[in-house]
C-alpha cells in the first residue's frame, strides 16, 4: 500500500473514480486512533463502534467540502469530539428515566466489560476519568493518551491554550485524588 | 487568578504528573476489541454509506420526506377521510317521508300509497304556510276505532270536518 499524505488522499478522494479507494485508505490510517479516542470517552465497545462508524460516515459526506485551511487530522478529531459528546448527551437524556447517573452506568459497564483487560490501577484510572466533567475528560485524554500539543487541542476544541492547560491541570489533580482515595 | 499562575507550562506536564500516571503511560491501554474488528470496520462503514445513499435517493425523489412535519397534516386528513368513508355508518337510502305509522303500514301493502302520503304531507305544509291554523291535517286521526283502514265514510267525514278540497283526496 503506497504511503499517501492526508492532502494527497483528499486530492484522490475528489477524483470520483478513486474516492472509494482514498476513503478506505483514510479509514485504515485513522481507524485505531479514532476508535480508542472514542472508546475512552464512551467506554462501551458497542457504543464506540456506533460512534466511530458515524464519524467516518460524516467524513465521507463532508470531505468534498473540506477546506484545507486546517489539517485533516484536526478536522477529523473535531468530528470525533462532536460525535462523542452528542452520544454522551443523548445517553444522559436517556438516563433521566433511570435511577442511575450516566457515570454510574459507564463504571458498571466497565466492570462488566469483556473487552477490558486492564490492571486494577488502570481500571481505577479509567473510572476516575469517567467521573471528570466532559471538557476535562476530553483535554486529559487528548494530552495524556494522544500526546496532542495544546496548540492542536486548541484548534480542535476552539479553546485557548491557557484554558486547556488549566483544564488539564485540574483533571490531573482530580484523578490523583480519586485514585489515591480508593 | 492565583490558580492560573500555578498551572504548569506544557513542557512541565510530564514532570508534574503523579508517579502512577507516569508509570501507566508506558503500559498498553486496558481496552480491547473483538478479533478482526478493525479489519471489518471499513466494510461495515461502506455498507452503512450505501444504505444511506438509498435513503438520500428516496429523499431526492420525494423532497417532502425530508420534513416529517409536512406529513402530519397529510396523514391527519387521510385519517379523517378514512373515518368518514369506512367508520361512520352508511347513509340510508333516501326514504319517502311519511306522515305517521298508519301511512307506513299502508305503504307496506301498496307502495303507490307513498306518493299519496308525500303529497298529503306537502299539502299539510302548504296549509300551515297559508295560515290555515286550526285546520291542521292530521292523517293519524283517520285511523278510527282501531281499524286497519278507514272507511269511505270516515274519510269523507274527516274531509268535511277539515273543509278540505284537494284533488288528491277527491281521487282517494
Amino acid at each position: 500500500m503506497p504511503e499517501y499524505t492526508d492532502i494527497e488522499l483528499i486530492e484522490l478522494f475528489r477524483d470520483a473514480n478513486r474516492s472509494h479507494y482514498a476513503f478506505n485508505l483514510l479509514v485504515k490510517k485513522y481507524r485505531e486512533k479514532i476508535y480508542f479516542f472514542v472508546r475512552r470517552m464512551v467506554v462501551d465497545h458497542d457504543d464506540a463502534d456506533d460512534v466511530v462508524q458515524n464519524i467516518f460516515i460524516k467524513v465521507w459526506n463532508n470531505l468534498g467540502k473540506f477546506r484545507e485551511d486546517s489539517k485533516f487530522f484536526t478536522w477529523l478529531y473535531r468530528i470525533a469530539v462532536n460525535e462523542s459528546l452528542s452520544f454522551l448527551k443523548s445517553k444522559q437524556l436517556r438516563s433521566y428515566l433511570s435511577l442511575s447517573t450516566p457515570e454510574a452506568v459507564m463504571i458498571k459497564s466497565l466492570r462488566d466489560d469483556n473487552y477490558f483487560d486492564g490492571t486494577e490501577i488502570q481500571r481505577r484510572l479509567t473510572e476516575a476519568i469517567i467521573k471528570l466533567p466532559k471538557k476535562q475528560q476530553l483535554v486529559f485524554n487528548m494530552r495524556y493518551y494522544e500526546d496532542l500539543s495544546y496548540e492542536e487541542m486548541s484548534e480542535i476544541l476552539s479553546t485557548s491554550v491557557g484554558a486547556l492547560k488549566a483544564s488539564y491541570h485540574f483533571a490531573v489533580k482530580k484523578i490523583e485524588d480519586s485514585v489515591t482515595s480508593n | 487568578m492565583s490558580l492560573r499562575n500555578n498551572i504548569p507550562d506544557q513542557t512541565d506536564d510530564t514532570e508534574n504528573l503523579p508517579v502512577f500516571l507516569e508509570a501507566l503511560k508506558k503500559e498498553a491501554p486496558g481496552f480491547k476489541v473483538p478479533d478482526g474488528y478493525f479489519d471489518t470496520l471499513g466494510n461495515r462503514i461502506a455498507d452503512r454509506i450505501n444504505k444511506n445513499k438509498g435513503h438520500s435517493l428516496m429523499r431526492a425523489i420525494i423532497p417532502g420526506i425530508r420534513k416529517p412535519i409536512v406529513w402530519g397534516p397529510v396523514l391527519a386528513t387521510a385519517a379523517v377521510a378514512a373515518l368518514l368513508l369506512f367508520v361512520v355508518p352508511e347513509r340510508r337510502t333516501p326514504t319517502i317521508p311519511v306522515a305517521d305509522e298508519w301511512t307506513q303500514l299502508n305503504m307496506a301493502y301498496d307502495p303507490s300509497y307513498a306518493t299519496e302520503a308525500v303529497l298529503a304531507e306537502s299539502h299539510e305544509i302548504d296549509a300551515v304556510i297559508e295560515g290555515n291554523e286550526g285546520k291542521e291535517l292530521n292523517f293519524s286521526e283517520v285511523s278510527l276505532n282501531g281499524q286497519n283502514e278507514p272507511t269511505a265514510e270516515e274519510i269523507s267525514a274527516f274531509i268535511t270536518a277539515h273543509e278540505m278540497e284537494s284533488e288528491l283526496l277527491n281521487e282517494y
